[in-house]
């Protein structure tokens, strides 16, 4: 009875600050190098899926339980873009015309790294990397095309901890808090001014530049009912605190002038929930399925500046791994389906991931690909 | 290996399920998840993006029932009015043959297009939208040159419509504020160094004093 009334406790300190969240999400049109390659294969962050070094930072409670792991570096290398847009392949145009411009395009370009190292084990973590992304989205040649580039770092630390329920159940309770700041270019132009933009580079100075540093902690809980079932909940940006500053033109920013802006503001925080199956393969030494993970996310998206279709957090993904080396994910969000693979080889590892990604807020409206290529570094201190 | 067999005959269905689903967006048939979606928030730039014509207008409607409810206000509700001019240049395909103009300084005077603007019950979408100030929201936000332009041919229909072919009929003052648009959009285009638009604006100025209006 006590241990139910903790795990009330807990999962309400969790959900009631961010249910009663007023904040608000940046439209940047652009695609994160969040969650990890692994992940996203496996149809995004599910939070009963924080088994790795990465996807304990998405959702914390797997501190808990990993086995202490190094990361010495890692690089992620992301491209996107509508010249491979799904729909296209079964509606007859030609995947050989790389930019349409007919057609609404985007394409984008992610780096994360080599600056990605940190440490998870006996229930601490800390990570620190740094990234870039470039995107540019092109609705129409009537009107503005959008090239944001981002640049930007971040440092996390974490705690976790397991709390034993009653006979083989168990909670594992995770908190993570980050300190970041991201440098925003935000390039827009219409057609006219792109021609002009062409002629005179310098021009690309006068767009309006960005500095948010900002500060977020971030929860998780995972309930293991014996070894082959997990409920879970994770909520990313439970608390945050952005400080925008932000520039008319990046020549005032090289300049030194102060921002034309300077403002706070927090972000609505990203509730998942979700479950896993862990069949019970336990005679089989060349063959396993990690887990069948399902989950619903994003549960706050309605309360966005533009409404996120809740269908959009729907999400399932499965890994199967052979001879404990190779390993075959698939995985399904957004409404399109994501394809992965991963070779362990001692401490390197290699993950591709290639499927669908929404840019709208609603399924099918704006689909482009994603296609991801990740190697880490990384040890497990005491084996 | 029967054991493996087994277990993932037990995952077959969700795969099954899943792959179902991929399927149905991928090849475009997704009216029941758009069905349940807000159609009218999606993103005008998205909306756009997505070149269905169904999207672009329910994004429209939204954004115009917002604006003439009091909905938004401020500086959404410039950047709406700016959404709405986005919306209405990529729904009429009068985009189609005036951007040539625009790029290449290409004579102007076979502008025959504008009826583009005109719905079903030939009713012009930017003589509501006129009305309802929205062009004057709309150049308070700082509309690039394209936006001027449109904000230009929106205000040239709104007012043909409302007042006959000019100059006959046109109040002074917006016959002025017509001009006033006009050379500030020259003079951005001559800022921005863009010559050829520079000179279309010029042309389209000079069409509008001369009283030619080729609806």
């Amino acid at each position: 009875m006590k241990r139910a009334f903790l795990s009330a406790i807990l999962i309400l300190l969790l959900v009631c600050p961010a249910v009663l969240w007023s904040g608000e999400r940046p439209e940047l049109w652009s695609i994160e190098l969040e969650p990890s390659v692994r992940e996203e294969a496996l149809g995004g962050p599910h939070p009963s899926l924080a088994d790795d070094f990465a996807s304990v930072f998405s959702n914390p409670a797997g501190i808990a339980l990993l086995d202490p792991v190094v990361r010495y570096s890692s690089l992620d290398v992301r491209l996107s873009g509508t010249f491979w847009k799904m729909q296209n392949a079964f509606a007859g145009q030609n995947p050989a015309v790389f930019f349409d411009f007919d057609d609404g395009n985007y394409v984008g370009l992610g780096l994360l790294g080599p600056i990605d190292t940190g440490y998870v084990g006996y229930g601490t973590a800390w990570r620190m990397k740094v990234y870039t992304t470039i995107d540019i989205l092109y609705p129409n040649l009537a009107v503005p095309a959008y090239f944001p580039l981002t640049v930007g770092a971040s440092f996390t630390g974490g705690w976790g901890t397991t709390f034993r329920l009653s006979g083989n159940t168990a909670m594992d309770f995770g908190v993570t808090s980050r300190i970041y700041n991201e440098q925003r270019y935000l390039g827009k132009a219409d057609a006219v001014e792109i021609g002009s933009l062409i002629q005179n580079l310098e021009e690309l100075l006068m767009m309006p530049f960005e500095v948010v540093p900002g500060v977020a902690v971030d929860a998780g809980i995972i309930t293991r009912f014996g070894d082959r079932w997990t409920v879970s909940l994770s909520v990313i940006d439970l608390l945050s605190l952005e400080m925008v500053n932000r520039y008319s033109s990046t020549t005032d920013l090289l300049a030194g002038d102060p921002p034309t802006f300077r403002g706070a503001r927090m972000l609505i925080p990203e509730i998942s929930v979700g479950g896993s199956w862990h069949p019970d393969l336990s005679g089989v030494t060349w063959f396993d399925i990690t887990g069948v993970y399902l989950s619903w996310g994003h549960l706050l998206g309605g309360l966005e500046k533009f409404p996120v279709n809740y269908l959009m957090g729907l999400a399932a993904g499965t890994e199967l791994l052979f001879w404990n080396t190779l390993a075959l994910r698939f995985g399904f969000s957004e409404g399109l389906p994501q394809v992965g693979l991963g070779v362990r080889f001692r401490g390197f590892n290699l993950d591709i991931s290639y499927g669908g990604e929404e840019l709208s807020n609603q399924p099918g409206v704006f689909s482009v690909v994603d296609l991801r290529l990740a190697m880490s570094f990384q040890t497990r201190p005491g084996r | 290996m029967k054991a493996v067999f087994r277990q993932c005959s037990r995952i077959l269905p969700l795969i099954l399920i899943l792959l179902l689903l991929s399927a149905c967006n991928m090849t475009g048939y997704n009216s029941p998840w758009s069905s349940l979606a807000k159609g009218g928030n999606l993103p005008a730039e998205l909306a756009i993006a997505s070149g269905d014509r169904e999207l672009m207008l329910d994004c429209f409607h939204q954004l115009f029932d917002d604006f003439k409810s009091g909905g938004i206000a401020g500086g959404l509700r410039a950047e709406a009015a700016l959404d709405m001019i986005d919306l209405l240049a990529v729904l009429s395909d009068v985009v189609r043959s005036l951007i040539p103009y625009i790029l290449d300084g290409a004579d102007p005077t076979n502008l025959d297009e504008l009826s583009d603007f005109l719905d079903s019950a030939n009713q012009s979408f930017l003589l509501t939208l006129g009305s309802e100030q929205f062009i004057n929201d709309g150049e308070a936000a700082g509309p690039s040159p394209l936006q001027y332009f449109w904000s230009a041919l929106g205000l040239h229909v709104y007012l043909l419509d409302q007042y006959g072919p000019p100059p006959v009929g046109i109040p002074p003052g917006e016959h002025q504020f017509m001009l006033d648009l006009l050379d500030s959009a020259e003079q951005e285009a001559a800022d921005s160094g863009n010559n050829q638009l520079e000179a279309f604006f010029t042309q389209f100025e000079s069409l509008f004093v001369a009283g030619y209006f080729p609806l």
